[in-house]
Parts: C-alpha cells; sequence; structure tokens
C-alpha cells in the first residue's frame, strides 16, 4: 500500500482538559508521532504541538 | 535560361520568405522586450508588475491560477510577470474604513477605492488622487534605436526622447512618480474570499488538484498604481571620440537651445511641446521639461492614475472546493518559505468520536484513511487534525459517509 508519509501534524489548540488524553493517542496512533508537547494555554485549554514523526527520529 | 529564371524566382521568394519570418521574429522579440524589461523594473521594487498597465485591477480581485509553482516561477523569470487572465470574482473589500480609520476621504464616500480612481478633475494627477502615497527609486537604463533594445519601456517618452536627440543610443533614468498605493489586510479578505468559496464550493471543486498539480486562487490585496512617468535621456554619441558633438545635429529641433537665451529657450521647449502633444498616444501625454542638444528630459503624464503593480496571496483549492492555507505570492515566486506553523483550533463533533473508534476497531482503516486523504489532496494534513479540528467538520462527514462509518 503506497500512500505519503505527512508532514509533522499541526498544532492542535483549544482543546478541553477532557480531551488532552484522547488527542494525545490520537497523535501517536493515527501519525506516527513519536513525542508531542503539551501546554496548558492561558484560557486554561491546551495545546499540542506534536515534535518527531516516526521515521524522522533518527533525524 | 529557363532554370536560371526558375533559380532566381525560388530564391526571391526564398528570401521574401525569410524576411518576412525574420521581422516576425524581431518583433516577437521586441515586443516580449518591452514587457519583460518594464516588469524587471517594478520587479525590483518588491512588487509583482502588472502588464499591460491597467486601471482595472483592485484589491478583492480574484484569479484563478492554473500552471504549477515550478511553471509559474520560470514564466516569472522568463516573461518578468504573471499573467492575470482568469478573474473568476471581484469581491468588494468591506473594511476599507477600519484599515484606514475613515483617513483619505474615506468617510465622506461610500464607494472606496472608485473615488481614488475618479477623483477631482486637476491638472496634474498627483492633486487629482487622495489615496495614499507611494514613491519609487529611479532607474537607470540604456537604449538603442532600432532592434536590440537593451531596455524597453511601455513609455512613449524613450523613443521620443531618442528620437528629440537624433541619437542612435543613449542611457538615463525612469522615475515613476506620482504614484499612490492602496490596499486592504490580508485577514478580512481572506474572510470574504473563504465565504464566498464556500457558496461556491461546487464550482471551485472542478479545480481540484490532479497528478498533484493544484490550482490555487490569486488574491489581490494591495496595487500600486502611477500617475506619471519622467524620463530623463543622455546621448552616448555625445561623449564618443567620433560623435559629432554639440550643436552638429542641425536638423534636430533641440540643437539651437544651448546658444538662444532664456526667452528663446522658453518659446523652444513650448514649440517641441506643441510637436509633442502630436506624437502623444491617447493613453498619455508628453511634455518636455529640459532639453539640449545632449540631454532631453520628458513627463509623461496619464490621465488616470494605472496599476503598475500588485501584492497579493495565493490559496490552494483542495478537493472538495475547500481552500488551504494562504501563501504571499511573492513568497512563492521567490520560493521563500514564509508559512508559519498553522495551529489547529480544536472543534470535536459526533463524527469526530465516530472516526477516532472507527481508527481504533482495526488498524488497516488506518492505512485506508491515509491513502484515501492523500488521493483528495490532504496529503499535507495530519489524521488527528483531521479528526479533531474545526476546520474539517465538513471533511469528516464525507469520511463518514465515504467509508460508511456506522453510527452508533
Amino acid at each position: 500500500m503506497s500512500y505519503s508519509q505527512p508532514e509533522l501534524p499541526k498544532p492542535l489548540a483549544d482543546i478541553p482538559k477532557e480531551n488532552v488524553g484522547q488527542v494525545v493517542q490520537s497523535f501517536i496512533d493515527n501519525d506516527g508521532v513519536r513525542k508531542l508537547k503539551v501546554e496548558q494555554q492561558p484560557n486554561g485549554s491546551f495545546i499540542i504541538t506534536p515534535q518527531i514523526l516516526e521515521n524522522l527520529d533518527c533525524l | 535560361m529557363k532554370r536560371s529564371y526558375f533559380i532566381q524566382t525560388f530564391a526571391a521568394i526564398v528570401c521574401i520568405g525569410l524576411s518576412g519570418c525574420d521581422t516576425t521574429g524581431i518583433n516577437g522579440k521586441q515586443l516580449a522586450h518591452v514587457a519583460k524589461d518594464w516588469s524587471l523594473v517594478v520587479r525590483a521594487s518588491q512588487i509583482i508588475p502588472v502588464y499591460p498597465l491597467t486601471e482595472d485591477l483592485l484589491p478583492g480581485d480574484v484569479f484563478l491560477v492554473q500552471s504549477p509553482i515550478e511553471d509559474q516561477v520560470k514564466n516569472y523569470q522568463n516573461k518578468g510577470f504573471l499573467p492575470l487572465d482568469q478573474l473568476l470574482v471581484r469581491l468588494q473589500p468591506t473594511n476599507y474604513s477600519n484599515f484606514y480609520l475613515g483617513a483619505y476621504g474615506i468617510d465622506s464616500q461610500t464607494n472606496t477605492p472608485y473615488h481614488w480612481k475618479f477623483s477631482r478633475e486637476s491638472p496634474t494627477t498627483d492633486q487629482r488622487v487622495d489615496a495614499p502615497w507611494a514613491a519609487f527609486p529611479s532607474y537607470s537604463f540604456t537604449v538603442r534605436l532600432g532592434a536590440g533594445l537593451n531596455l524597453a519601456l511601455p513609455v512613449q517618452g524613450v523613443p521620443v526622447a531618442l528620437n528629440l536627440m537624433g541619437a542612435r543610443s543613449a542611457h538615463g533614468s525612469i522615475t515613476i512618480a506620482d504614484a499612490h498605493t492602496y490596499g486592504i489586510d490580508v485577514f478580512s479578505l481572506r474572510e470574504q474570499v473563504e465565504e464566498w468559496a464556500y457558496e461556491h464550493s461546487a464550482r471551485l471543486a472542478e479545480y481540484a488538484p490532479t497528478n498533484h498539480k493544484a490550482n490555487y486562487l490569486r488574491v489581490v490585496n494591495r496595487v500600486f498604481l502611477t500617475g506619471r512617468v519622467n524620463v530623463s535621456m543622455i546621448s552616448d554619441e555625445s561623449f564618443g571620440a567620433a560623435a559629432s558633438g554639440g550643436a552638429g545635429k542641425s536638423s534636430s529641433i533641440l540643437s539651437f537651445v544651448p546658444d538662444d537665451t532664456g526667452t528663446n529657450l522658453e518659446n523652444t521647449l513650448n514649440s517641441v511641446n506643441a510637436s509633442l502633444e502630436s506624437a502623444a498616444l491617447p493613453g498619455g501625454t508628453l511634455k518636455l521639461i529640459a532639453a539640449s542638444s545632449r540631454t532631453v528630459s520628458l513627463a509623461e503624464t496619464f490621465p488616470k492614475p494605472l496599476v503598475i503593480g500588485y501584492l497579493g496571496f495565493d490559496l490552494p483549492i483542495l478537493a472538495d472546493g475547500r481552500l488551504g492555507p494562504s501563501v504571499p505570492t511573492q513568497a512563492r515566486l521567490t520560493k521563500v518559505q514564509t508559512n508559519p506553523v498553522r495551529i489547529i483550533v480544536f472543534g470535536e463533533d459526533a463524527n469526530s468520536a465516530r472516526i477516532d473508534l472507527w481508527l481504533k476497531n482495526d488498524a488497516r482503516n488506518r492505512d485506508q484513511l491515509r491513502l484515501w486523504l492523500d488521493q483528495q489532496g490532504y496529503a499535507a494534513h495530519g489524521v488527528t487534525d483531521i479528526i479533531f479540528g474545526k476546520q474539517y467538520a465538513d471533511l469528516r462527514t464525507k469520511i463518514v459517509s465515504h467509508f460508511q462509518i456506522q453510527i452508533r
């Protein structure tokens, strides 16, 4: 099966606290993200920024 | 004898044919030079040239750009400008008053920017237009009579000045004067574009990417206009050792100027200006500012300000007629990566949970979804962003429909 490996997914912002775990798991499972940054925004919601993709961790 | 006659006739036909082709070729090259050289002058000011100069280009004009970026860069480098041939829509920006805080006569008018284009009567263009000013530097050039132009400009001042001096070659400078600019912020204009695109997504879907070639909407958000072009030229021949020099050109109407008094000079300028009027094209008027046997300065005034360049941004048309992120046109042409990291805003809906569960149920679904997204033009879009991003709500509906994901 051939499909393109996407670039690093874009950061997802304004995530309610109860959805953070779900989004983190999705980045790992569905996008192959190996490392991501979770930060709380001033309004209390969260922003998750993918850092490294599975096939890019050797770089 | 008969054969000789045949050969002569054949040779004559061939010569006529060749000369015809050659003339066409030279004309074509010269015309292309005019476009490119003028565009290079404008490009030097970091704006995208318009050719030919036009009055009819406004912020809010949306063009369809069908050639891929590689071809556009090639065209831009070869021709010097980007042809704007398919105008899809002219949006009327609604944010002028906020953008300029009501200044430049906006608050007393209802048709910005049109009142800037058709302002009060005045003998000079600069006093006719209330739009914000702009200034361009002077550009130097060399020019040669006939073929092999080193620089050609779509202003009549250059060939007229060349003829007035009776020179075959000259160097000089050109100043884009009485320049104005007006525009609108990208954010407000982009909102209008997206609103329009949403209403016309079915039509835009016709321009969906195929074979990795994307189509773009090019949105003009700022234009630059000029009302006058000043041309100053110095004859090269007066500097050469073999030049006739001084007042040697008896046929030139300017040759006797240096020897005349101030009154005679004024009379002469008036006389020359009268002859220039007959040489002027409908597009503008020429006025002689100063002249000697070696130099001539002309001002060409356009009856209305003409757009010489613009700034804009490009929006890729995605598979379903939606629009991708904006990229400044200039950045695309110069291959500068200025697109900042975008942030997707969280906006979960019922389809998010359905797709998320569907993906967890079977690992093969991820491959299927990824492949389908690639085919739909979403290769660079992360799956998580699509599942939870607010802007992907419509796409999630399509995913649920396409993969027949059961509603639980």
